[in-house]
């Protein structure tokens, strides 16, 4: 075993390495030459019995062969490991057509989109958002705004009423629209301002378009000069916004409330098809807010001077808004809490009006 | 209200085409809901003359007539009516033509063998008549009108305009008011009413009184005795003039009420003055009265409606109904005829009241001319003599009309004020006389205006500035944008938050909801919560005003699951309702869940929406409102939660022992297994206004330790009932300020553990900001914790 020259040794462990077909093989090459006991490891031990010149020289040898041999070594031990994994992953296979775990998606309902949408447009044109109860006084839903006892506008009402009676011993009410808010917005600022209110109001009205319970906008302009032009930009704006035209086609007619003189009706241009509601091209006329100018009585039930200050002020569904919009047909469906109709009329978290999207409301 | 083309036509002299009258109305604010030409349908049929006639082949009952309508070519038409005969002038319907009665076009046919082109048509096929026994038989005089349409040669069809009235416009709940406005534009000029001034040949003997506080709801009552009439069935024209607005014709007396309340907005009332008995007297009525109404209904009355009595009882609700007994019919020979001012808010009550709606009651209650009250009475009473004969008795009257002159100080500058664009005086001046206004001018641009007898509506300077607009136009109010300046915009920060708090729980994978404010009798009890009444419900489904979000969202998880819909996760925010609330009500956000987070997976990586999902949201929605863990405290075992809630699966969420913020756990199984649910539901409710609104968004420094961080692990055995929050608690206050964190990384009960115990592992993180932890550190700290969870909580270390 010993003696044997490094040419020798060379060749043999060429021929074994040669032979090694796996990792285990190869690993008893490696013993074999490098072990404790390996061929190398006892040449080299061996050295310390010759004469130094032949140890000199030997000893380089050997070692040049021992660095060549690790090194081949090395080289085939990762050849034959990356066989190993070749051959093992192979066999290997996932399934990615299985489903992944969708978990249910929340959202939020259409008629706070369409709130946080409206919010967006007006607070841009300098609005404020106003708040207030639901349940109010006479005197904040009907007096205030000029529609007295017998007024013919107090019966289309249909309010409903609760046993509980306020300060002039009358009947609390829920609030038949939003224009309580700017009652209580005036008597509270007496002064110039530009307000929406926007909430939940109650009629007594059951079928495919009304329901008991709705939401409304209102918005309200008060200064020296507020006069019926400001108005009809104010609309032509939100509603060119909000619907995302260049310009809605807009008509306004005269009507009548009993809170505004001169009164006014808005409509706006439209074509439908069976499915859609278009808003940018028209051929008929969509009757979507009511509007004018506040009557004065309205303004001194707010202890404000109608000589000093004058304003206007509309009002509008949010429910009918989101309808027309959205293309939802039927609004009860907006308060029976169906999970699949949530699912498909709902908007995601993000979807955020006016948010990094760009301006589109 | 309907009008037609043709009544328009009585009033207005006008050749604009229907759709643009139309579009003149909605300019002027009277909306045309519906506009109806039935002109089209009389185009093709056409007068018609037979000029030969022969036996059918086939039928003993036909012939075969042919047809002169006018054109080079006679037509071949199979007919069956027994009048037909050589030199008939009939109505000749062609192929294509469409036939009321059938409501459709005129189809070719063949009729026993023998083509027919088009038919003769009877008066009830055109549905222009009843007559079915035969064909049409026109008199001599339409021999000169063969071949031409019916529209011309009868003036058949119409145009019927359906109306959208606005309550404040009581003179256009008429054909002449109507008239009257439009003759302030361009589309026509208005006719005159034609004046009468009749003379009584008698005196009546019939007289009239009011009670003395009576005459504020009746001002003016005129009337006048009509002897020797003969009543029946109107003519024809009044007939089909009452017919095209959708009236049905009576008899000729009281069809001549029914033309001038919708021709002039003047209702009148006839009396078969046979049935009255003595005098009549007008007064308000007591609680209690009964009255028998022309709509053969019994009306139990209130205090204070305006009746007429005669000598036996009440004949009338006046303004509203007639009585019953006292009504017109064929054999009526003698009148009495009514024409009066009632007072609308009286009319309007009654008819709340009883809630009768008649065409009466819509005009008086929105203020009819007071000024009238004798013309029409005159105009009327001609009519009838002229329809019925008799003879008029002098004119009977008491009290007098209301109207009071009152004049409006108009300056025309108001119009540039309330538009922003100015209009001439001139012209403010000259559209204020169209309508009606008597007109003085004072100085430069400024008028007097005093509005006519029958526009109550014009009372204040901004009527006169509508009005004015009104006419000219909507659609020329400029564009002019607001001043920019003058208001500074800000969104609340609080419904910043509550817009943010919903986005985030929908990323959380809740459906935001909004369910009605009101819920049902039986779900309030079943809840046990109190709300508010509602005193007029819709339905006793929606009774009260809800105390609490949860019952109606438990009532949505209900219904979905009865639809077969699973794995519910609902929110919403709203008011809820409570007599002890500042203005009886405060914000709420209610959540509820059953179910998983998704339908079963293979993975099984769905999870239970259990309570710890419930939590894990609440903290977040409070983290939003800068309530981070610690600042708030997990309450259980109060008896301050509600009665629906399971008693030891949920827990008040407070800030100190008073304030609480809300709720959650679990719903009681009594209460879902009364709903039929039988799955386990989650739910919370939060009192947003009870939350702190963050002020600052400004961070504090990061303190971050640069040295070694231990963690050490601990199982404990305790009482089940310990909470597991205060071991968490004790293990961070024996370290003062060295413990950075406690997990909970295991919970368990059974095998190996005493029953009545629980085994709770723990890992702390322990941190100094100043040095590495040495072996004694720790050690101290170890019997420390140790010796503080024995003595507070029994706890033995496993």
């Amino acid at each position: 075993m010993s003696g044997e020259t490094p040419k020798k040794l060379r060749d043999t462990f060429k021929k074994k390495l040669e032979a090694a077909k796996n990792l285990e093989a190869l690993e008893e090459v490696r013993l074999d030459f490098l072990g404790k006991k390996g061929n190398i490891t006892a040449n080299l031990k061996l050295l310390s019995t010759y004469p130094i010149d032949v140890r000199k020289e030997l000893g380089a040898e050997l070692n040049k062969l021992r660095m060549a041999i690790i090194d081949d070594l090395t080289k085939k031990k990762e050849g034959l490991e990356k066989e190993v994994l070749l051959e093992k992953i192979a066999g290997e296979f996932e399934d990615l057509t299985l489903p992944t775990l969708r978990e249910d998606k929340g959202c939020v309902h259409p008629i706070t989109q369409v709130k946080s949408e409206l919010a967006n447009i007006f607070s841009k044109m300098n609005f404020t958002v106003e708040e207030g109860p639901e349940i109010e006084t006479d005197f904040n839903n009907f007096t205030a705004l000029n529609i007295h006892d017998s007024h013919p506008a107090r019966q289309s009402h249909d309010t409903f009423y609760i046993n509980e009676r306020d300060e002039n011993s009358l009947p609390f009410l829920l609030r038949t629209h939003m224009s309580t808010v700017q009652i209580r917005t005036m008597k509270r600022d007496k002064k110039p301002m530009r307000m929406i209110s926007m909430g939940r109001c109650y009629r007594s009205d059951y079928d495919s378009t009304h329901t008991p319970m709705f939401h409304q906008i209102e918005g309200l302009v008060i200064g020296p000069n507020i006069t019926m032009g400001n108005l009809k930009w104010c609309l032509q704006n939100f509603l060119s916004i909000f619907f995302e035209v260049e310009k809605v086609s807009m008509r306004l007619r005269p009507s009548y409330f009993p809170f505004t003189e001169p009164s006014a009706e808005v409509d706006i241009g439209c074509k439908r098809t069976k499915e859609n509601l278009m808003i940018d091209d028209y051929d008929e006329w969509l009757e979507i807010l009511g509007c004018g100018m506040v009557h004065p009585n309205v303004l001194r039930s707010c202890d404000i001077d109608p000589e000093e200050f004058q304003g206007f002020a509309f009002g509008c569904g949010i429910d009918r808004l989101a309808m027309l919009k959205y293309g939802i047909p039927d609004l009860r469906t907006f308060f029976e809490t169906d999970k699949r109709w949530l699912e498909h009329y709902g908007f995601k978290s993000l979807d955020v009006p006016g948010f990094m999207l760009g301006e589109k409301a | 209200m309907k009008i037609t083309l043709s009544w328009l036509r009585d009033h207005l002299d006008t050749m604009v085409e229907p759709k643009e009258i139309a579009r003149m109305l909605v300019n002027l604010g009277h909306e045309v809901e519906d506009l109806l030409d039935t002109r089209e349908n009389f185009k093709a049929l056409k007068i018609a003359e037979i000029v030969a006639i022969e036996r059918h082949p086939n039928a003993d009952k036909l012939q075969i007539c042919e047809v002169d309508f006018g054109e080079k070519y006679t037509a071949k038409v199979v007919c069956g009516a027994p009048n037909a005969r050589q030199g008939l002038l009939t109505v000749y319907a062609c192929e294509g033509a469409y036939i009321p009665s059938f409501g459709e076009k005129l189809k070719k046919a063949k009729i026993r063998g023998v083509e027919s082109s088009g038919m003769l048509c009877s008066a009830k096929e055109l549905g222009i008549g009843e007559n079915h026994t035969g064909i049409i038989d026109l008199d001599v005089s339409f021999k000169k009108k063969v071949g031409e349409p019916l529209t011309i040669a009868l003036g058949l069809g119409d145009v019927i305009f359906d109306i959208g009235l606005t309550p404040n416009r009581a003179d256009c709940f008429s054909v002449f008011g109507l008239a009257r406005d439009l003759s302030c534009t361009s589309v026509g000029t208005l006719k005159a009413l034609k004046q009468h001034k009749l003379k009584g040949s008698f005196f009546s003997p019939i007289q009239v009184t009011i009670d003395k506080n009576a005459l504020q709801a009746c001002p003016h009552f005129t009337g006048r005795l009509i002897r020797g009439v003969k009543n029946g069935p109107s003519p024809q024209w009044l007939k089909d003039k009452l017919k095209s607005v959708g009236l049905k014709s009576i008899s000729a007396l009281v069809d001549v009420t029914n033309y001038f309340c919708h021709d002039q907005a003047r209702p009148l009332h006839v009396f078969d003055a046979d049935k009255l008995q003595g005098n009549l007297n007008l007064r308000l009525s007591k609680k209690g009265e009964s009255f028998d109404a022309l709509d053969d209904k019994t009306y139990m009355l209130d205090e204070g409606m305006l009746v007429i009595d005669d000598e036996k009882g009440i004949i009338s609700l006046a303004g509203v109904m007639g009585g019953l007994a006292s009504g017109c019919s064929e054999a009526t020979t003698n009148v009495f005829l009514e024409s009066a001012y009632f007072d609308p808010i009286t009319v309007a009550k009654t008819g709340q009241k009883l809630n009768i709606i008649s065409d009466a009651r819509t005009r008086f209650e929105r203020g009819i001319d007071p000024q009238s009250t004798f013309p029409a009475l005159d105009a009327s009473a001609q009519m009838i003599l002229d329809l019925c004969g008799g003879e008029i008795s002098e004119v009977v009257t008491v009290g007098a009309s209301p109207y009071q002159l009152s004049t409006i100080e108009f300056d025309s500058k108001e119009v540039k004020k309330i538009i922003g664009y100015d209009v001439e005086a001139d012209k403010c001046k000259k559209i204020l006389q169209k309508l009606g206004c008597y007109v003085e001018d004072t100085e430069e641009g400024k008028f007097i205006v005093t509005p006519p007898s029958w526009r109550h509506d014009m009372s204040i300077k901004e009527d006169l500035v509508e009005e004015i607009i009104r006419i000219i136009g909507y659609g020329s109010i400029p564009l002019q944008a607001m001043p920019s300046e003058d208001a500074f915009p800000h969104i609340l920060d609080k419904n910043i938050i509550i817009e943010r708090t919903k986005r985030l729980l929908a990323a959380r994978g809740l459906m935001e909801t909004i369910v009605y404010s009101f819920i049902s009798k039986n779900l309030a009890e079943l809840f046990s919560t109190g709300g508010i009444e509602v005193k007029n419900p819709i339905s006793e489904n929606m009774k009260y005003m809800r105390d609490s979000l949860i019952p109606g969202l438990v009532e949505a998880i209900q219904r979905n699951l009865s639809r077969n819909v699973k794995n519910l996760r609902f929110f919403e925010v709203g008011a809820r309702f409570n007599k002890n609330l500042t203005d009886y009500q405060e914000m709420t956000l209610g959540a509820v869940y059953c179910g998983s987070t998704a339908r079963q997976h293979w993975s099984k990586s769905e999870k239970l929406l259990d309570l710890q999902k419930v939590k894990s949201d609440i903290e977040a929605i409070l983290e939003e409102y800068g309530l981070i863990q610690g600042k708030y405290q997990i309450i259980q075992n109060t008896d301050k939660l509600p009665t629906y809630m399971h008693p030891g699966k949920s827990a008040l969420i407070c800030q100190g022992p008073k304030r609480v913020l809300g709720y959650f756990g679990k719903i009681h199984p009594g209460v879902l297994n009364s709903l039929g649910i039988k799955e386990s539901v989650s739910c919370f409710e939060l009192y947003l206004d009870r939350l702190p609104v963050p002020k600052s968004r400004a961070k504090n420094t990061l303190k971050v330790s640069s040295f070694q961080s231990v963690e050490r692990d601990f199982a404990f055995i305790v009482n089940e009932s310990v909470l597991v929050e205060n071991l968490q608690t004790l293990l961070i206050k024996a370290g003062k300020n060295l413990v950075q964190w406690v997990d909970v990384f295991d919970v368990y009960q059974g095998k190996g553990i005493e029953k009545g115990k629980k085994s709770v592992a723990l890992r702390v993180r322990l941190q100094a900001y100043d040095c590495t932890l040495n072996e004694d550190d720790i050690k101290t700290y170890n019997d420390t914790a140790l010796k503080l969870l024995e003595e507070k909580t029994g706890a033995i270390l496993r």
